[in-house]
């Protein structure tokens, strides 16, 4: 069962998401920021993946970055399940240009939910308040799940693999990104693929997010509006700007962006013992508690 | 388009892109040409919103490509 100190850090964690809602809901780019994630850029002669957006779509790294994960996944049809869903700007591409049937997205911060459910409120995209590690739907709804950028906050992750691998469909994918420990990226592959799933793709993207971080991170930091000087240093974390802890992960050697792309082969019975080693299991918890730290919003 | 809502697109992107306003003509790619990105966009379209009494909506505002294309939404939805 989950360590005794996980509803401590998940009760900040939310709180410290319905924060930043609030400092968003101040600024004029409110009902038009969509994500929190550091985005990806392509570099050298690569070009962009998926569909051509507008220049006034806002934050088209994070499109980007969504693109790059789902690569050429079909997903026409799909019922798709967003853990760590956000403000909703990955469910909003899907419906718009991935022909889903459905859309479901769960994240830990109520006013996150309360957002999207605004913005989406179309019968075919439902929004729950949830814990990532214990999400509130049934088994074998999902053709797919998609995880971008927010495990990294997740306390006991193993609940959460366990949660993805119940939620999809023998035949369906799991479409996960996140920036991690490198030590960390091995194991979490293993456990998934105890859980059923086969890795069909796998790539270190950290050098396109911190393109993408180099380009966007002060520029993104407008779209916070204005926020009072306590929260300065907070608020570069959320944008990943440089010189922050954040930014510095991306460069530090120790922790990587990565794309796993899963598709589930088999039904599997979960295992009633633990399939992280404690080792990994600290470490991913340490990991939880450094985002809840560089995230907390101190002046509120 | 209605010249009035041209003239008055031009000035504002002259603003928040700090340019000259002779720089900015019908045809000009928002991206390509001027430079601009979504929070220029929503600069200029946040304005508009509140000088001509209108309401762009997301889907709009994203697919938008050029001046021209602003200036025709705006004008729509004025109704001119």
């Amino acid at each position: 069962m989950a360590a005794s100190g996980d509803a401590a850090l998940k009760a900040s964690q939310a709180a410290n998401f319905d924060n930043l809602n609030e400092v968003v809901a101040d600024s004029k780019f409110d009902r038009h920021l969509r994500f929190f994630n550091f985005g990806y850029r392509p570099l050298g002669d690569d070009e962009p993946v998926g569909p051509r957006l507008g220049p006034g779509f806002p934050n088209q790294d994070s499109a980007q970055l969504l693109f790059q994960v789902i690569g050429p996944t079909d997903l026409t049809g799909a019922r798709v399940v967003e853990v760590g869903c956000g403000r909703g700007g990955n469910l909003w591409l899907l419906r718009r240009h991935y022909g889903t049937a459905a859309v479901v997205g769960a994240d830990i911060a109520y006013k996150s939910v309360a957002f999207c459910r605004r913005s989406m409120p179309e019968g075919d995209a439902q929004f729950v308040v949830a814990d990532a590690e214990r999400v509130p739907l049934g088994s074998g709804i999902a053709d797919a799940v998609v995880s971008v950028e927010t495990s990294c906050t997740y306390p006991d992750i193993e609940w959460f693999f366990r949660d993805v691998a119940r939620m999809v469909k023998v035949g369906g994918h799991f479409l996960y990104t996140d920036l991690l420990l490198t030590a960390l990226v091995d194991p979490f592959v293993a456990v998934l693929e105890q859980l059923g799933f086969e890795l069909e793709h796998r790539r270190d993207i950290t050098a396109n997010v911190c393109a993408s971080r180099d380009a966007r991170a002060a520029r993104q930091k407008l779209a916070f509006g204005e926020t009072p000087d306590a929260d300065e240093v907070t608020m570069a974390e959320f944008v990943g700007r440089e010189g922050s802890r954040l930014y510095d992960s991306l460069t530090d050697g120790e922790h990587q962006y990565t794309i796993l792309r899963f598709r589930k082969a088999a039904s599997v019975e979960p295992p009633a013992e633990r399939l992280l080693a404690e080792p990994i299991a600290a470490l991913v918890r340490e990991q939880a508690q450094l985002a809840v730290e560089l995230l907390t919003i101190p002046s509120r | 388009m209605a010249d009035d809502t041209f003239a008055w697109v031009r000035q504002r992107f002259a603003e928040v892109l700090e340019m000259d306003p002779s720089e900015i003509n019908r045809d000009s790619r928002l991206a390509d040409d001027l430079d601009a990105d979504s929070i220029d966009l929503i600069e200029v379209v946040n304005s508009a919103e509140s000088a001509l009494g209108v309401t762009v909506s997301e889907e709009q505002l994203y697919d938008l490509e050029t001046v021209a294309q602003l200036v025709e939404l705006l004008d729509q939805l004025r109704g001119a």
